[in-house]
């Protein structure tokens, strides 16, 4: 376990604790509730998570971003989801800034969905996009209308798609 | 619970988060009528008058029965017991990270003198259409189309959960009566069982939807009150963590609370809480979809 979220900006958020699992789907989650119910969502999805991971309280760009190269960094990965609910404070653009750098950075090959939704999540979304075209990502944004757990199902779906591409 | 009536104040105005939460109750129709910093008495913070003490703003505002506390973690004990010694009737406790000890010498304390705590890491509460107690809701943008007067009662003890499970009802077509976020900690000042017997007593709440996790053992309290005929209203359930169970015992995953232990899973309250008539969520979603037809 590695712990990231010490000095000057300790007190705000928690960006925060990464525990490696025996999976191969690496998760970013925003919410200590929403983090719980994604893990038992992604396990119902039928996908073992790659860590347990998550982020809450706004922390800034830096603290997700050395958190998300964290979780991005792990060998094997064959998916990333990075989900939280509806924020009531956390500024989702900012956060997902840190994701963003790392995403940057790292550029994953493997499908990524992500839903999320609250102050700032349009600037957000679209910060997302944008990294998503510039780095060829293959990803997919929802927001609130659609729920965490359904957004499970469709990150199992495209890494089926992926894995034994369609032929006719 | 709460009315147009209830008066608020702040302790750690003028904290960015204080201020902050200030702003947010103020957009959301709430009475902030005083905040508390010692040493800046006179100073004004989003236009609400700045105090030394709690028992300052008590002398100008003796109604003032609420207060929300923002201060930093080694303040907190200090800042909780000058609100329950000056005669505070329910403290909303934001503050994460206090330690253990201070909170159980705080809840003692409270208890003792009859007065309620929220929390800790307790973002608040909203009554919809009324006001808020913290930042339940976020910004009042947000807050308008998450939050509208109805008769579902939300507890959770996550705070993004709050306002997500309330998004799931307004998505529904349904509105909310009361909004708590209880807070994630190991102690709670206010538990389950002590929210739902104000359910019980509220004439607009006609059902109850709970986000729990696992660890803990306030989902067996719910068990008896409903045992004992003392909470009547349809009440539906999601309790995640069902993996944890494979982690090593004592492990923390998730809130503080939220600590992996035999016997206490997710699955052990399902199956008590079942046995009363309560309906169990598979998928946190589903908790509306459950209580829709009760209230219909």
């Amino acid at each position: 376990m590695k712990s990231i979220d010490k000095g000057k900006d300790y007190y705000r958020g928690t960006a925060g604790k990464y525990i490696e699992l025996d999976g191969d789907i690496a998760v970013l989650f925003s919410g200590g509730g929403a983090s719980i119910s994604n893990m038992d969502a992604l396990i119902a999805a039928g996908h073992q998570p790659a860590n347990y991971t998550e982020y809450s309280g706004n922390p800034p760009r830096e603290k997700v971003y050395q958190l998300a190269k964290i979780v991005l960094s792990k060998p094997g990965l064959k998916g990333l989801w990075i989900a939280g609910g509806v924020a009531n404070f956390t500024n989702v653009d900012e956060t997902f800034h840190g994701i963003v750098d790392a995403l940057s950075e790292i550029k994953p090959a493997y499908p990524i969905v992500v839903r999320r939704a609250g102050p700032y999540d349009e600037e957000g979304m679209e910060r997302m996009r944008q990294c998503a075209l510039v780095n060829g990502l293959n990803m997919r944004l929802f927001g609130k209308d659609v729920s965490m757990t359904e957004t499970a199902s469709i990150l199992a779906e495209m890494i089926k798609t992926q894995k034994e591409p369609l032929s006719v | 619970m709460m009315t147009k009536d209830t008066k608020v104040m702040v302790q750690g105005i003028t904290g960015k988060e204080g201020r902050k939460a200030t702003r947010a109750m103020l957009d959301y129709g709430t009475q902030v009528v005083a905040g508390v910093r010692p040493g800046k008495a006179g100073e004004e913070v989003e236009g609400v008058p700045v105090f030394d003490s709690v028992a300052d703003v008590l002398e100008v505002h003796p109604d003032c029965s609420v207060s929300a506390v923002y201060v930093p973690p080694f303040a907190a004990k200090a800042a909780i017991m000058e609100a329950i010694d000056a005669g505070v009737k329910q403290i909303n406790i934001i503050v994460e990270r206090i330690p253990i000890q201070d909170v159980a010498h705080c809840i003692a304390a409270a208890r003792e003198k009859g007065v309620q705590i929220l929390g800790p890491s307790s973002l608040g509460y909203i009554r919809p259409g009324v006001g808020r107690v913290g930042v339940i809701g976020g910004p009042k943008e947000l807050v308008g189309e998450i939050f509208t007067p109805g008769h579902i009662g939300i507890i959770s003890r996550s705070g993004g959960m709050t306002n997500e499970l309330a998004w799931q009802v307004r998505q529904a077509g349904l509105g909310q009566s009361f909004a708590v976020h209880v807070g994630g900690d190991l102690l709670m000042g206010t538990s389950y069982k002590d929210l739902l017997l104000e359910f019980e007593n509220d004439e607009q709440t006609k059902a109850v939807v709970v986000f729990g996790e696992h660890g803990g053992a306030q989902e067996f309290e719910i068990v008896k009150i409903i045992k004992d005929g003392i909470f009547t209203k349809p009440l539906a359930i999601y309790i995640g963590g069902k993996f944890a169970s494979a982690f090593p015992e004592g492990m923390t995953i998730g809130h503080a609370g939220a600590i992996v232990e035999r016997g206490k899973g997710a699955i052990e309250k399902e199956a008590a809480l079942r046995s009363v008539g309560v309906l169990i969520a598979d998928k946190y979603e589903d908790l509306v979809r459950l209580i829709k037809p009760m209230v219909a």
